[in-house]
């Protein structure tokens, strides 16, 4: 597996129906206590989900992304055009392999590396982020940490998008967003759009550079994602955590870092594994809390699925599924762990009301049409026409054989004959073409026509 | 043979007859109504020691080039002499007269009477240029009698104002009717008014 060194600190947050129809907030348990040994290294498997390339950047991929992902036209674009990317921060095992088979299914490159931050992630969650309300985390994108770009904040749904909100500490919310806004219409310019290598937590964030990433290619500026509403971060937590520059050039050059983050480039080189080695990913075993209820009940201000387009449910309604109850369906993938954090990250459907209603489909049950390539699956529907009926053909003549010499002299006696006829008949002024033949003169020139279309009849090939 | 060969031979003689039809020269031969009953002269017939009069109508010159196919075209130049036409009924004495000659065919508009004074014009068994034939019912016959062969010999000719009014003429007529074999001899003398 690729666990990481293990963090006694490990922190889960978990939200239970009970706490959350009383509070209507999260309730963090710390469960270090309760979890046993491999259980915490479950959780502490943490994965950056890197996007390589797109195979398709047609518009109709552009719309496949925005379906999947919740995201605007504008920022599907930039993220195709875009790559390679980091769309997912520290994003668990199974939000990992859910992230995977959607991005696969969009026809992207996908890399997967063990996220150091986890590793390094020096404390559990403050009180302030149990305080934080659930419904504050609006600029992720169906799972993804994608900053939107400062013209489209106003367009995010928060009823479709969830973030990790377990995950995002105080100290890593983003700066005011005036200072936020100009740093990005400053970039804007210059790399557009940026996705977040922090959300969870920023402070403790290593550089990319600082890991040994080996084949992994540059990637492009990296920037916390907004999630939590605008708390002001710690004030130990400042000095490092408003550079959230790390989107700018020059802080990446040399990006703040805390003490307990330089140790991490020690960790040893994580193994770096393409999309298609999607199915050998790690599965991680059962997770002691799963549940689509949770899904359900933390977000209970989240639209009902009943009241989502169905037109846009094909990768977020997948992955939900997927995630809420993989484990409990036992596919042959087996089962999987259903993270508060990916459930809070992902588009949250009740899954349980859909099977009920028979609307759940587990993608992988789908025809194959619709694991298709997403410029095929989500093409406009091409209406069958039956085909035309061809005219019945024609039946080609048999070529006819070659006109016989005797065939042609005979023809051509014919020919002779009549032309005699009726030069003779001219000639001596008994002509049906003087009209004064006699009757027998009428009957040779009635022989001499014949004569004239026998002998052109067998002249003819 | 082909079972098609038998019905492209008849088709072959239908089209030489019809050809043969349609391609026949036509010269105008047409009177008014007053030119068909209005009587200008007498034909007195005699066979057998019997004598007939006819009452002629105008003789009237037919005198045209038809053209053809394949060949010159035909030369008409012919008297048609008629009589006079009794409740409709066709006339008892038609007789066409060829006055081409051996010579050079007189021009159809020379309305000259004297180049045929004197001679001796055949008569035609047919119209030139025409279906009706040269025939005379005597009285008393159910049908009329074909002329085979005879002539006309215009003896005088005298013009009865201008050109347009035509000619007094008078001569003599011989000709034979019925079979080839038993023909009949009619001579017979007419004074007539001519128009050309």
């Amino acid at each position: 597996m690729w666990g990481g060194p293990s963090t006694p600190h490990a922190c889960v947050t978990i939200e239970t129906p009970a706490s959350t129809s009383r509070t209507g907030r999260r309730t963090v348990l710390d469960r270090d206590s309760h979890m046993s040994a491999e259980e915490l290294a479950h959780q502490q498997e943490r994965f950056d989900i890197h996007v390589m390339a797109f195979g398709d950047r047609s518009p109709a991929a552009a719309e496949a992304l925005q379906r999947a992902f919740a995201l605007d036209e504008h920022t599907a674009t930039r993220l195709l055009s875009e790559t390679p990317v980091v769309v997912k921060r520290a994003a668990p095992p199974d939000v990992a392999n859910e992230l995977l088979d959607v991005l696969i299914r969009l026809g992207a490159q996908v890399v997967l590396l063990p996220s150091a931050a986890r590793a390094a992630e020096p404390a559990r969650e403050s009180p302030a982020d149990a305080a934080r309300p659930v419904t504050s985390n609006a600029s992720a994108w169906g799972g993804l940490d994608l900053q939107l770009p400062p013209h489209a904040r106003a367009t995010v749904r928060p009823g479709v998008i969830g973030c990790d909100a377990e995950q995002s500490s105080p100290a890593s919310l983003p700066p005011p967003s005036s200072v936020f806004d100009s740093e990005l219409d400053s970039e804007s310019e210059r790399d557009g759009l940026e996705f977040d290598l922090g959300a969870d937590d920023p402070q403790t964030e290593p550089p990319l550079p600082d890991l040994a990433l080996g084949e992994v290619p540059p990637l492009p500026a990296l920037q916390s994602l907004g999630a939590a509403p605008p708390l002001p971060p710690p004030p130990a937590m400042r000095a490092s955590q408003r550079p959230v520059a790390p989107r700018s050039p020059l802080m990446q050059a040399a990006p703040p870092q805390p003490p307990a983050m330089r140790a991490v480039p020690a960790l040893p080189p994580p193994p770096v594994r393409m999309s298609q080695a999607a199915p050998s990913l790690p599965r991680l075993s059962p997770p002691p809390v799963r549940s689509a209820a949770i899904a359900r009940t933390a977000l209970p201000s989240l639209a009902p699925p009943s009241s989502r387009s169905r037109a846009q449910p094909s990768a977020a309604s997948v992955r939900a599924a997927a995630a809420a109850g993989k484990g409990q369906h036992g596919n042959s993938r087996g089962p999987r762990m259903l993270d508060p954090g990916s459930a809070m990250s992902l588009p949250k459907i009740d899954v349980a009301a859909r099977e009920r209603r028979g609307e759940h489909r587990d993608p992988r049950l789908e025809p194959p049409e619709m694991l298709a390539p997403p410029t095929a699956r989500l093409s406009p529907p091409v209406p069958l026409t039956p085909a035309p009926e061809l005219p019945p053909r024609k039946p080609v003549p048999a070529p006819r054989p070659p006109v016989s010499a005797r065939s042609r002299a005979i023809a051509v006696l014919e020919l002779g004959a009549a032309l005699v006829v009726l030069y003779l008949g001219l000639r001596m002024d008994d002509s049906v073409l003087h009209g004064n033949a006699s009757l027998l003169s009428v009957a040779v020139h009635g022989l001499a026509f014949y004569g004239l279309g026998a002998g052109l009849a067998g002249l003819r090939p | 043979m082909s079972r098609w060969q038998p019905l492209w031979l008849l088709l072959a003689f239908g089209l030489a007859a019809g050809l043969n039809h349609v391609a026949r020269p036509r010269a105008e031969y047409a009177l008014s109504i007053g030119e068909r009953t209005m009587t200008t002269g007498t034909l007195w017939l005699e066979t057998a020691g019997r004598r007939e009069e006819f009452k002629l109508v105008t003789i009237h010159v037919v005198a045209e080039d038809v053209p053809r196919v394949l060949a010159d075209p035909l030369v008409v130049r012919s008297l048609w002499l008629r009589s006079a036409e009794q409740d409709g009924a066709a006339p008892d004495l038609e007789l066409f007269v060829d006055f081409t000659g051996d010579a050079a065919a007189i021009a159809p508009g020379s309305r000259d009477v004297a180049q045929l004074r004197g001679r001796e014009l055949a008569l035609l068994a047919a119209a030139a240029g025409g279906d009706a034939r040269s025939r005379v019912r005597f009285r008393g016959d159910e049908m009329p009698s074909l002329v085979t062969e005879g002539h006309l010999v215009i003896t005088e000719a005298l013009p009865l104002g201008d050109r347009s009014q035509g000619w007094r003429v008078r001569g003599r007529v011989q000709f034979s009717v019925g079979e080839e074999d038993r023909p009949t001899a009619l001579t017979g003398e007419l004074d007539a008014r001519l128009v050309w």
